[in-house]
This record gives C-alpha cells, sequence and structure tokens, in this order.
C-alpha cells in the first residue's frame, strides 16, 4: 500500500501543503485526509490483512499529524475511517450484530471485566466484498462531509426566531451557511458581528450577509460584552470539540462565551461531526498554535526589539459555558452528552493514534 | 542522483520550458563571518540549527519554484554533498536541486553567462543571492511579472524584489526613483556614499508623470528575471554583478527606456539577508520569535528536526535532558541529546545537538552548534560556538566572541570582547574554502566592503592571525620561507592564550570588518545611538567602551607601516573627496558625512581631516598661473563662497577643527605644506594664517600659543631652522593680536564693537 509511489508522492504533497500552510481550513485539510484514506484502503490488495490496513491509516495519520499537531480533523476522519473499518471486519465475520461500538458504550464493570471477551482476529486476510464495503462507506463519508452545512442548517428554523438579536465571531462557513438558510425561511433577525482580529475575517461576512438582505452590524471584538445584554443568542462555529464537551476555538472565543454566561445569554456551537475529537484538553501548549505576529504588526513598523508579539489561534472554552451543540448527522446535544457521541462514531482503540516515530 | 547533475547533464534538462526555476548565487565572497567561513561555507552555516541553504530552497520550494540550480564556485564539493544527502534529492520533494560548478566564475555576471552557455534556462527564472532568509510568496510577484511580459512588446526585463524597512535596520537600504504608474525603476543607488546625493536628470520627468524617491526600502536581492537578462550579460561579458553593471550602470543610463526593471513591494512579510554576525543574530532572533511563520522552528520544514514548543518560548528537540535546577528563561533553542546541567542559567541561546553543558553555566544570547562540550561555571554572552569546540570549567567568553570549529578554550581562561578564535592556520587559508583571491561580491549592495577589500588587499596574506602581542608580531611582508618561523610564534601564543591546553589562535579581525560595528555580535541599538552622539555632539568620553576597545586592539593589530600607508590612503582618497565637492559644489552637510565616513573607515582623527582638507584646499587655489595675490583671492572665496550658489568651505574645517589643540595641528601642516611648496606659497604663510584668523576658523589665542611654540623652542625644539623662519612671518599678526588684547583690555566694550569689523 505504502510502497505504492503515487499513494507516497500524494501524502508527502499534502504534509508539505501542511507545513507551509498552503491548505487551509478544517474542511478542506479533512476532505483532503479522507481522499487519502480512499486511496489507502483501495490499494488494498488479497494477500493484505484488516491489521495491515489499519496500522498503514494509524501511520498515515500521524505522519499528517506531526505537520500539523493542531489540526484535529485530520485524526477524526481517520478515526472514522478506521471504526468504518472494524465495523465492516466484525459484521462479515462474526455474523452476529455485535458492532464495536456496542463495546465502548458499556461502562466497565466487574462483569464484564472478568467475562473473556472474544478479541476479533484481524490478521486474517480481507475476503468477499469487503473492500467494496469499506470504499462505499468512505464515499459516504465524504458526501457527509460535502454536505455538512447543509445537514447543520436542517435545524436553522427551530433555532433563529424572528426579530432575534444573534452575535457571531468572525466568520465561520458553517455560521454564516445557517443564519442565511434561516434567512431563507423568512424569518427576519439581525446579526452582530465581531470582526475578530487579527484575521478580521468579520468584515467579509458582515458583507456577505448584508448582500443576502440580512442586518448585520460589524463590532469590534473589545465591544463583545458591552452589546451582549442587547444579544439573544451566540452561535459560534469551532475548531474542535474535544472529549468533555470543551472547545478549541478561534481566539476570542472564551470571551464572548464568558460574557454569554454573565448575561444568561445561550451559547450555541455549530459545527460539523469531524470536529468531534476523542481527546481531552490537558495542557495548554500542545492545544495551541502560535501564528504569525506579522498579523498583529507588520514587521516594518515593529521596533520592540526584544518584546514578543503574540498571535495564538485557539482558546480553550469550557464545557459549562456551552449551552448547545448543533452537528450534522446526530442532532443537537448537550455538552454532557458529547461523550456518547464519541462511542457511536470512534472506536475506543483509535482514540489514541500513536505518536511520531522518526 | 537528482542533485548530481552538473552543467554538463543541463543541456539535456530543457524540453520542459514551462517548468519554473531558480538560479540561487550560493557564494558571495563576503569576509564577515571569519574565521568560521574559512572551514564551512556560509550557506551551510546552522541558522536556528537548520543549513541557511535550506531556508532559500524551501522559500523557491513554497513559491513554486520546480527546479533550482545553485552555482557555487569554491565549495561546489561541500554544497553537493549536502544537498544529495538531504530531503531535496528525494523523488517526491517536488522541486530538482542541481549544482551548477565553475571555477573560473568570479562573479554573478559569470554564473549568469554559465547558465546562458549551459542552455538551461528560456523561461523567466528567479534570481537569488544564497544568503536571503525570507517567508514572501512568490507566487503572485512570479504571475505579474509573467502578466506583464505576456503583453505585447513588453520591455520588462525584471522584476526585483524589495519590501519596507523595519525601523532598527541599517543594511541593504537602497534609494530608489521609481514610477508607479509605469511601474518601472528609474533610479537605483545602494552605495551608501552616493547618497542622499541623487541625480535626477530632467529629462526623467518628461518620461514618467509620476516620479517617487523612496528611501524607505531594502532590496531582497530577490529578482524575477526574464531569459533576455542572460543574453544581455552574455553580450556584456564584463558585466559583473547585478545591481551595479547591470541595473545602475546598464539599463537605467540608457537614454532610451529600451528595457524596463519592475521595482515589486512587499510589506508584511519577512525578508534578510544573513550578511554579517549582526543580522546573523537579528534573523535568528526573528525566527524564533515567528516572523518567519510558517517557517518557525516547530514547523520542522526540513523534517530533520522534531521540534517542539514550550512555553514561555523555548523550542525542545527529543532527548533533551534538562537538570532539575537548572533555568531555561525564554527565546531558547535547544536540539537533541543535548543536556544542561544542575543550577545554569540558558537564555536567548540557541544550542544544536550533543551539546554537553555542565553545571552553573551562565549562557545568554549564545549560539552554539553541534557536539560543543561546555564545561561548569562557564559564562558566554553574544558569542558563537561552532561544532566540536570545547571551554573549559570557569572560563569567560566576553560579548561577541567567536569560537570557530574544534577550538579549545582551557579552563580559567577569559577571553576580550569582540576577539575571534580558530584552529585554522596556514597562511594559505584562503585559496582554500574561500576565492577571496579572484574578489568580487555577488552581493551588490557590499559595495563598501569591496572598496575596503581593495584598500586593504595588502594584507590580505596575514588575514589570519597572529597572535595580538605587538612586540613578537611578525612584519606582514613575510615571505614564504619565513612561514615555519610564524608558525611557531603560533604555538607559542595560543599555549599562552587559551590556556595550556587549549587549542587553537586569535584570528585578526581584518580592519575592515573592525570599523563597521555591523559585523559585531552583541552590538545594541544605544551603541548606535551613543556613536551618533560621539559624531554631534562631539564628546569623545560618549564613545561606547566597545569602540575604544576595538580600536585600541586594531591600533595593536596594525603594524607601524601599514599604519602610516593607510594614512597615505587616507589623505588621497580625503584630497579627492574634497577636490570631487569643490568642482560639482557638494553642499556642506553632504562633504561633512563623506568625510565622517572617510574618517571612521580609516580610523583617523577631526584634525587629520581638518589637516587633509586644507591642503588640498590650498592646492586647489593654484592654477599654476595666479599670482600671488590671485591666489590669497581664491583662497578667501573658496573659503567663503558667495553665499548664493558656491559653497564656502571655511564651515567644513571648523566641524573638523575640535579644540585648541586641532588648531596648532593644522598650524602646523600649513606651516609644513608651505615649506614644501616653498617658491609659491613659502611667502604668503602669513597671509594664509590671517584669513584663516579672518574666517574664525584660527581663534586668537591658539596662534599665538602656537607662535611662541615654534619660536622659543629654543634646542629641544621638534622644528627646524626654516620652519622658525616661516613662523616668523606670523610676527606681525602676534603683535596686532597683542596690541588689540591690551587696547581692549584698558578701553570701554564699545572698542569690541568696531574690533568685529
Amino acid at each position: 500500500m505504502l510502497s505504492d509511489t503515487v499513494l507516497r508522492n500524494t501524502i508527502n504533497i499534502f504534509i508539505t501543503n501542511l507545513q507551509r500552510k498552503q491548505i487551509k481550513g478544517a474542511y478542506h485539510i479533512g476532505r483532503a485526509c479522507a481522499d487519502i484514506m480512499r486511496t489507502i484502503v483501495s490499494s488494498m490488495t488479497k494477500k493484505d490483512t484488516v491489521q495491515q490496513v489499519i496500522d498503514q491509516c494509524r501511520l498515515v495519520a500521524v505522519m499528517l499529524k506531526q505537520a500539523q499537531p493542531t489540526m484535529f480533523v485530520i485524526g477524526n476522519v481517520v478515526r472514522r475511517v478506521l471504526y468504518i473499518i472494524r465495523d465492516e471486519y466484525a459484521q462479515s465475520n462474526s455474523g452476529t450484530q455485535q458492532t464495536v461500538s456496542a463495546d465502548s458504550l458499556h461502562q466497565p464493570n466487574l462483569a464484564n471485566l472478568l467475562e473473556a471477551k472474544a478479541e476479533l482476529d484481524y490478521t486474517k486476510p480481507v475476503e468477499g466484498d469487503f473492500k467494496a464495503n469499506i470504499l462505499s462507506e468512505i464515499k459516504e463519508l465524504i458526501s457527509e462531509l460535502d454536505n455538512m452545512n447543509e445537514g447543520i442548517s436542517e435545524v436553522a428554523i427551530e433555532h433563529v426566531h424572528s426579530n432575534e438579536v444573534i452575535l457571531t465571531i468572525g466568520q465561520s462557513h458553517t455560521v454564516e451557511h445557517f443564519l442565511k438558510v434561516a434567512a431563507e425561511k423568512k424569518k427576519k433577525f439581525e446579526v452582530v458581528v465581531t470582526e475578530h482580529a487579527p484575521s478580521y475575517s468579520g468584515h467579509e461576512l458582515v458583507k456577505s450577509l448584508s448582500e443576502k438582505g440580512i442586518s448585520a452590524t460589524l463590532i469590534s471584538d473589545a465591544a463583545a460584552f458591552a452589546i451582549m445584554s442587547r444579544v439573544n443568542k451566540v452561535i459560534v462555529g469551532t475548531h474542535s470539540v474535544m472529549a468533555n464537551g470543551g472547545l478549541i476555538a478561534p481566539s476570542g472565543t472564551h470571551l464572548v462565551a464568558l460574557a454569554a454566561k454573565k448575561k444568561s445569554v445561550p451559547f450555541v456551537v455549530c459545527c460539523g461531526l469531524y470536529k468531534l475529537t476523542p481527546m481531552y484538553p490537558l495542557d495548554q501548549d500542545s492545544f495551541n498554535d502560535l501564528c504569525n505576529p506579522s498579523e498583529v504588526i507588520p514587521p516594518e513598523l515593529y521596533n520592540l526589539k526584544d518584546a514578543h508579539v503574540l498571535n495564538p489561534c485557539y482558546d480553550y472554552v469550557p464545557p459549562e459555558l456551552i449551552d448547545l451543540f448543533i452537528m450534522n448527522e446526530t442532532g443537537t446535544h448537550n455538552p454532557q452528552y458529547i461523550y456518547r457521541v464519541l462511542a457511536e462514531y470512534y472506536d475506543t482503540r483509535d482514540y489514541d493514534l500513536g505518536v511520531y516515530q522518526d | 542522483t537528482k542533485g548530481q547533475k552538473g552543467k554538463k547533464e543541463g543541456g539535456s534538462q530543457n524540453l520542459k520550458d514551462d517548468v519554473l526555476k531558480a538560479i540561487v548565487l550560493a557564494d558571495s565572497f563576503t569576509k564577515e563571518f571569519r574565521p568560521i567561513t574559512f572551514e564551512k561555507p556560509r550557506c551551510l552555516l546552522p541558522l536556528v540549527n537548520i543549513p541557511i541553504i535550506e531556508y532559500i530552497l524551501e522559500l523557491l520550494a513554497a513559491s513554486g519554484v520546480e527546479e533550482i540550480y545553485i552555482f557555487c564556485c569554491s565549495n561546489a564539493a561541500v554544497i553537493r554533498n549536502y544537498i544529495e544527502n538531504s530531503k531535496w534529492v528525494l523523488a517526491n520533494s517536488g522541486v530538482v536541486v542541481n549544482i551548477l560548478e565553475s571555477n573560473t566564475a568570479t562573479s554573478a555576471g559569470d554564473a549568469l553567462r554559465v547558465v546562458f552557455s549551459n542552455y538551461i534556462i528560456h523561461t523567466d527564472f528567479v534570481l537569488i543571492q544564497g544568503d536571503v532568509v525570507s517567508n514572501i510568496d512568490l507566487k503572485p510577484i512570479i504571475q505579474q511579472h509573467k502578466l506583464e511580459r505576456a503583453k505585447a512588446d513588453s520591455q520588462l526585463l525584471m522584476t526585483s524584489v524589495f519590501r519596507t524597512k523595519r525601523i532598527d535596520e541599517r543594511e541593504h537600504t537602497v534609494w530608489l526613483a521609481l514610477s508607479q504608474e509605469q511601474n518601472q525603476i528609474v533610479l537605483y543607488e545602494n552605495d551608501k556614499r552616493n547618497t542622499p546625493l541623487f541625480d535626477v536628470a530632467l529629462d526623467k520627468f518628461d518620461h514618467f508623470a509620476d516620479l517617487q524617491l523612496r528611501s524607505d526600502l531594502v532590496d531582497c536581492q530577490i529578482d524575477i528575471c526574464s531569459p533576455d537578462v542572460l543574453e544581455i550579460f552574455n553580450e556584456n561579458f564584463d558585466f559583473e554583478d547585478m545591481r551595479r553593471a547591470f541595473l545602475k550602470n546598464y539599463v537605467l543610463e540608457e537614454e532610451v527606456f529600451t528595457y524596463k526593471v519592475a521595482p515589486y513591494i512587499v510589506s508584511g512579510a519577512y525578508s534578510s539577508r544573513v550578511s554579517s554576525l549582526r543580522t546573523y543574530e537579528m534573523i535568528s532572533r526573528d525566527i524564533v520569535h515567528r516572523w518567519m511563520h510558517p517557517i518557525v522552528p516547530d514547523a520542522n520544514f526540513t523534517r530533520t528536526t522534531n521540534f517542539k514548543f514550550s512555553r514561555p518560548n523555548n523550542y525542545y528537540e527529543d532527548k533533551v535532558t534538562l537538570s532539575r535546577t537548572c533555568e531555561i528563561l525564554i527565546d531558547t533553542v535547544i536540539g537533541k541529546h543535548s543536556c544542561v546541567g544542575e543550577q545554569s542559567v540558558i537564555s536567548k541561546c540557541i544550542i544544536g545537538r550533543n551539546v554537553k553543558i555542565g553545571a552553573h553555566v551562565k549562557m545568554n544570547n549564545s549560539f552554539v552548534w553541534d557536539n560543543v562540550t561546555i564545561h561548569d561555571g562557564v559564562t558566554l554572552d553574544h558569542c558563537i560556538v561552532c561544532d566540536g569546540a570545547v571551554i573549559g570549567a570557569n572560563a569567560v567568553l566576553k560579548r561577541g566572541s567567536v569560537i570557530s570549529f574544534g577550538v579549545h578554550v582551557d579552563q580559567n581562561i577569559t577571553l576580550e570582547e569582540h576577539t575571534r578564535w580558530t584552529t585554522f592556520v596556514g597562511s594559505d587559508q584562503d585559496s582554500h574554502s574561500e576565492s577571496s583571491n579572484i574578489h568580487i561580491a555577488f552581493g551588490d549592495d557590499d559595495d563598501d566592503d569591496d572598496d575596503d577589500d581593495d584598500a586593504f588587499s595588502s594584507d590580505s596574506d596575514t588575514d589570519i592571525s597572529t597572535p595580538i602581542t605587538p612586540v613578537t608580531q611578525p612584519p606582514p611582508q613575510q615571505q614564504q620561507d619565513q612561514h615555519l618561523h610564524h608558525h611557531h610564534h603560533h604555538h607559542h601564543h595560543h599555549e599562552k592564550q587559551l590556556g595550556p591546553n587549549g587549542k587553537g589562535v586569535q584570528f585578526k579581525i581584518p580592519p575592515y570588518l573592525l570599523n563597521d560595528r555591523l559585523n559585531f555580535l552583541g552590538v545594541q541599538e544605544s551603541d548606535f545611538i551613543a556613536e551618533q552622539e560621539y559624531e554631534d555632539e562631539e564628546e569623545e568620553e560618549q564613545a561606547t567602551s566597545i569602540k575604544k576597545d576595538l580600536i585600541e586592539r586594531e591600533q595593536q593589530h596594525v603594524h607601524g607601516d601599514q599604519k602610516g600607508m593607510d594614512f597615505k590612503k587616507f589623505v588621497k582618497e580625503a584630497q579627492e573627496t574634497i577636490r570631487r565637492a569643490v568642482l560639482s559644489n557638494h553642499t556642506i552637510d553632504n562633504t561633512k558625512l563623506e568625510m565622517n565616513s572617510l574618517k571612521y573607515a580609516y580610523n583617523t582623527s577631526y584634525s587629520d581631516c581638518a589637516k587633509a582638507m586644507l591642503c588640498d584646499l590650498m592646492l586647489q587655489v593654484d592654477d599654476g598661473r595666479r599670482s600671488s595675490a590671485d591666489m590669497i583671492g581664491a583662497f578667501d572665496r573658496l573659503l567663503r563662497g558667495d553665499g548664493k550658489s558656491k559653497t564656502g568651505w571655511s564651515e567644513l574645517l571648523i566641524h573638523f577643527i575640535r579644540d585648541e589643540m586641532d588648531e596648532i595641528d593644522l598650524l602646523d601642516s600649513l606651516l609644513d605644506f608651505c615649506k614644501n611648496e616653498g617658491k609659491k606659497f613659502g611667502p604668503l604663510f602669513k597671509f594664509f594664517v590671517k584669513k584663516l584668523y579672518d574666517l574664525e576658523i584660527l581663534q586668537e589665542e591658539s596662534i599665538i600659543k602656537w607662535y611662541y611654540g615654534v619660536v622659543d623652542g629654543g634646542d629641544s625644539s621638534e622644528y627646524a631652522a626654516n620652519d622658525v623662519k616661516l613662523a616668523q612671518q606670523c610676527t606681525e599678526i602676534i603683535k596686532w593680536f597683542e596690541t588689540a588684547e591690551e587696547e581692549s583690555g584698558s578701553e570701554s566694550e564699545s572698542e569690541s564693537g568696531s574690533e568685529s569689523d
């Protein structure tokens, strides 16, 4: 599989693009990652065992993650694919309807710990239309990614009410789509957008919304608290949803979440299912990334010598500040319910994909 | 094997013409990094633990370049070896890296002619210096260049990349006249001595409706060239560099604009050149501060490192061993398998792989490359320690020390500020690793250095040096047969200087490096400010200790004869400067600036400048036909000016005369001059003195003091008899002074008014 030079090249170019930040946006990265997974599976031969396929996928995931450690969607897409493979294999093998997820849902208790579980033997070569089944499921996964925003926006009408004032942070394509769908359904509402320095993506969103006839107001990031008392609902996108229901979200989100909490404004997160990450945000360093300081101040204006200019990408938002998640496929959930969704889509054995060894 | 394609195979590659290609000029022939560059070419020196060349290749590859030609002259084998073992030879690197080698090439011009004769390039290509470190995205620039070229009868020859200057930046600035409307460079100047004098011919205004003069730009030394550039270089075999010969003297000098060079001004992106130790230090700091994003240490873009970010702003690779009590403060990078001992404090350091740092070590702002051992209790401040060096216990390396490859510093040794140490010995070191015999720079804005190099070419054989003790220093003219003896001295002295177990000798820093503090590590902005004050406020005391030390050390270095020769050169240059200034009627300020730069270049005093200027002004008075009286009149006009268009030079002299001693010096040299030019100037001596007094260049008191010094010198007098005779011409003036003084002393102030008339 990985001996295939075309595939190796594709992976290598993808890694280089990730390192050079020439491929941007969680969706594009997740999508490219799914394509690579599909190529790996389709290059399987009759001699390969399932374990080999799983190992290959995990190896590639680790290589890709190395290029951009905070891009969690890479790991998530791979986990989804691994789950598909394991699930398919379990079904084709045992013939029983016991799926892998059944294991992971059960809290460990004395009974099932003592009970000798029959581990599936992954070392046998694959047979029959196993590969075709996996490929068709991966295809479904890809189309799920492609139609993610539509899936999320299905419930837009239920969450955006007439004459509401909605606040959002910068530009999230998911939120933008969500709001536009709500407006199409003849809802009249007003959107307040924080500009989201230093990327100023909020400017784009305001422009795009007002072109659609949605009344939009642009405010500076610092004004978020002041305007919160006028806001009925906060709807934001996120970079990733962690296993505890917290967020790794664009910096500035925590600030808005706190303001919303203070004023008891509902804080709603719209995101694709692929952003769900089975990891706990234990340390700040590995869950954040420092961006280019030139965005904060251009180098030619910088004359502070030894002073540092920091431009952190992300904020951690604890689950207690979040009221609702709106996702595709799985619907709307509370942060407390996230662990359940995790078990439904990932296999516990794939939570940890391993570390990079050179 | 892709990396091996030399020039022979180059011809076979022109099948794919649409491929974007780039030429990297790897050799620059500059000497700022000596003695380090004796043993390793500059482009392979580690910059935050990654060789400089990697940054250039990454910049080009990220911008969509698919074929890169690294052009080298002297270090081809080493560079080729490096490339062959790098990721660039892998099939999936997306880039083909070739080494182009020429032993005969001595300039960028030659390099381009070699490229032309190999038929490698037939489309637009990128030309870049081998020391550029940048994160500029060249894609839009290349695209704009191509769009412009695609227009019918486009005259676009080249697009040069510039960026806005940083406030603290002193290197590589250029002065440009450009037309935004026509997207064209009209004038280009990067020679500091010609700026800010900028001649803009009137016809330029006819051509261009909008002409901008800009001095806030830095030349990135990245050019997008059309293939015509190669042809032009091929036709004009004497062109040496891109900037001076080609751009300034060829393209922009033309009356009619046959060709056009477009500027592309980027802002918000990072671009710098590793041209000196100071820039090396600055760029390292900027990379650690993430200004090169996405090329940051933890991006590990070469895939040979695995740095991870750690708070507050440190980067560690795997397997770094830090003792429990050591303190790694900030902005520090530590490579694999390195360890730091108990109680050591490290701040703002870049540390390579396999570095052993003992206990109680204090390091700040230093660069420690691979496999270095630093024993307990060592102090490092703004140092570079190259591969394999050993620093003995309790040694102190003061600011700016450079420890080259494999040097051993024994315990308890203290190295003075800004000294450089090497194990590389041999008088033929120039030909070994840097072909400095053939001298020319690819780096075009190293103009000043070029000239300095010429000026100091006489001592190129003694660049490496001999220990500094002046008594035992062999004369610079030492020849081959004395070489062994010479060598013996090395041994003798390094024992003294680096301790009984030490290894290595001191590198004699060439004077042109010593005089320019931009070449030193750990030079603060405040030092520049101090220098400014020193110039402006004439307070010698304010010169920083660095400067004093350097000058002292330099004086120790420079052999007596050498110094005399330098001085002669200085006088010659100063006189030329003044002649030029008088002829083309420059302003006082500009001439002052030129003289100041000469003063620093040759490390002379203010009074030396004044003397040289006065002698030259007097020479100008004599055109061979004038009578004595006319000469005095001409001298007067020269000094006074006419208050309008003609400049009066007295102001310049006054600027360079600081105190009474200077005035006496000036009188001495005037005396010498008149004596030597006896026939014409001899009888006029007193008139000149009177004129200088009238113009307030000389004060009454100093003339009196000088006069009595000469006349009443007695037996021990340093003045010869004919000196005294000449000086006696002034007796009248002195008498007049004395009577005037008595009068003003005895009478009221009303008298002083008339005196000034």
